[in-house]
């Protein structure tokens, strides 16, 4: 797929085995540079300190925990990032991030990436 | 001295002829004190030579006050005054006329406080702690207690609210119980007023305390009337003391018998309300939880999709079915875009405009505005399950006309209408215009079964599909949905 999302390094937060593997396979078509990906608040956070990230896509629910303080890191240092959910409540003031319900097809998600990539 | 004065004053004339009058009527106070006759205005008539008027207390022979109005007028003789003349006119008919007026007006003024109080507020503590304060004062008693009720569920009268006495004068007493004195009340229903209740008969024959516990406020004068609710319950009573003796009336009696059945309907309004404040908290309760099922129901359902989402495409990832895997994917964010909506509206019921809107806006962008799409028709309300089923049925026929019908082009137009047809049915007609010349398809593909066949079944009605050559018709018949 022709992308201008290619060579961007992604941070992938998702819990979820199965749909991990889906985005993977979207992003790495979209020529995208994978970092993580990680299942759990406390392990994207380091990969944050640790790695260069030009954006983030996160589940908003990871089992018992909720992405937000990843979301607070992010916006802290100016990162864009995209939320994916399964529903529409996400609590607020994070209700007003930029967002993608799942499930989503490749293009529903290069879109809505490429759309905060032209806002940030 | 006429004979009225003698009936006035109890004395015959020749009884006063030897002595002075103020000391006879006039020589002491009604607190008792000694009133000096060089303050008594009376006499001054006489050396000032000045008519006195005024209100006083005198003295009858058998010794009892009574309030008079006087005028004493001095008599002149060439100009020599040589007497008074003494008119009197006992008032003290008057003055307790006065007095019972102005305690009727001012026990009016309490009951008018309590009614309006009692009308104004759903708040029991509130009530209970006016009525008790009002019915204390207006009985005249020293304290007043009102009690709940609570042996009928197997323990002991409740203080409740108290009046004239800190809480701490009943804290350290266990709660009172049904004795021979609250018994006729709290179990009988029935007003119970003693002058002296330490001599009735009634009276301290229980253990413990056989009588008030020690260090008990001193109660002489007893006065209990029930508080009894429209349903004959006895909630509670009110309850008076006194040090003294007899200083309770029929009077106090009626006063606080009207103002406790004031209260029971105050009570019964309060309870009533409580109850029916609970029964909202609880549904508001259960509403909460439900409300947190569905959003957990709704997560797991989009999660599910996606997960299902993704093992296809993992499944068939680097194979040839990449225009399968297409249908797939469009097929199931379809569903996917159908709940959403049925989400939205907490799995209750989904607007047929909005699900034909979610299902055409993969295919054509927003649908609102849009001169490719045409909705038209009155508001209809779908249970999720139609909506679903519609909800893939638009689909199909949106993904068919995006490849062979309507939606090739710039210039077609898709119009889906709706009306009631009346009788119960609801009649949805899908009409594709300006498109290419349709060709009837060589074989049934899943599509035209969905709709023909799956649709039609689930939905209860009829799918006709009219492959006419300026463009397909589907026109769909169901029962009218029940507005919910």
């Amino acid at each position: 797929m022709i992308s201008n999302l290619a060579g961007l390094r992604i941070l992938v937060v998702e819990d979820e085995m199965l749909v991990c593997m889906d985005i993977e396979d979207m992003l790495e078509g979209f020529g995208c540079v994978i970092i993580g990906p990680a299942a759990r608040v406390a392990q994207a956070l380091t990969l944050l300190e640790k790695e260069d990230v030009d954006i983030a896509l996160l589940d908003v629910n990871l089992g018992r925990e909720k992405s937000y303080p990843i979301v607070d890191r992010l916006m802290a240092r100016g990162i864009p990032f995209l939320l994916s959910t399964g529903y529409a409540e996400i609590d607020p003031p994070y209700d007003q991030c930029p967002k993608v319900q799942k499930p989503y097809s490749d293009q529903q998600l290069a879109k809505s990436l490429e759309v905060v990539l032209r806002t940030a | 001295m006429n004979s009225a004065a003698s009936d006035l004053t109890g004395y015959a004339l020749e009884e006063l002829q030897t002595r002075a009058l103020h000391d006879a009527i006039h020589h002491s106070r009604p607190d008792g004190s000694a009133y000096p006759i060089k303050e008594c205005p009376i006499v001054q008539a006489f050396p000032k030579s000045r008519r006195q008027q005024g209100q006083d207390t005198f003295i009858h022979k058998d010794g009892h006050f009574y309030e008079v109005e006087y005028t004493a007028s001095p008599v002149e003789e060439g100009g020599v005054v040589v007497g008074t003349v003494l008119e009197v006119r006992d008032i003290s008919a008057d003055i307790q006329a006065r007095r019972a007026l102005e305690e009727e007006t001012w026990t009016l003024e309490l009951l008018n406080r309590i009614g309006t109080m009692l009308t104004s507020t759903l708040d029991l503590e509130e009530i209970v702690q006016t009525v008790t304060d009002i019915a204390t004062e207006l009985s005249g008693a020293q304290f007043g207690a009102f009690f709940y009720n609570t042996i009928r569920e197997g323990k002991t009268l409740q203080l409740y609210a108290l009046s004239g006495a800190p809480r701490s004068a009943f804290s350290s007493f266990p709660p009172p119980r049904h004795t021979a004195v609250f018994g006729p009340t709290f179990a009988g229903g029935s007003v119970l007023r003693v002058g002296n209740i330490k001599a009735d008969p009634r009276y301290g024959n229980h253990a413990p305390f056989h009588g008030m516990p020690p260090g008990h406020l001193p109660v002489t004068s007893y006065l209990a009337v029930p508080v009894v609710s429209r349903g004959g319950e006895i909630l509670g009573a009110l309850i008076f003391g006194h040090k003294d003796a007899d200083v309770f009336s029929a009077r106090s009696e009626r006063i606080v018998t009207a103002i406790a059945a004031q209260a029971s309907i105050a009570i019964d309004n309060a309870h009533l309300f409580e109850a029916a404040q609970r029964e909202i908290a609880d549904r508001q309760r259960s509403e909460d939880h439900q409300k947190l099922l569905a959003q957990e129901l709704n997560h797991r359902v989009k999660n599910m999709l996606a997960t299902v989402q993704a093992i296809a495409r993992q499944t068939f990832r680097g194979r040839a079915e990449d225009t399968a895997m297409r249908l797939f994917t469009g097929r199931l964010l379809a569903l996917s875009h159908s709940h959403s909506l049925i989400m939205r509206e907490n799995w209750r019921s989904v607007d047929l405009r909005a699900i034909a809107s979610a299902s055409l806006a993969p295919f054509v962008g927003n649908v609102a505005g849009n001169h490719r799409v045409l909705l038209e028709g009155q508001q209809v309300s779908l249970t999720p399950k139609l909506a679903l089923a519609l909800g893939m049925g638009f689909h199909e026929l949106a993904t068919n006309a995006t490849k062979y019908g309507a939606l090739t082009s710039e210039n077609g137009l898709v119009e889906i209408r709706w009306q009631d047809l009346g009788k119960g049915t609801l009649c949805i007609t899908w009409i594709e215009k300006h498109g290419p010349v349709v060709v009837p398809p060589p074989s049934r593909g899943f599509g035209t079964r969905l709709l023909e066949e799956g649709l039609s079944n689930e939905i209860g009605g009829t799918v006709r599909l009219l492959h006419h050559p300026d463009g397909l018709i589907c026109e769909i018949k169901m029962p009218m949905p029940e507005a919910s």
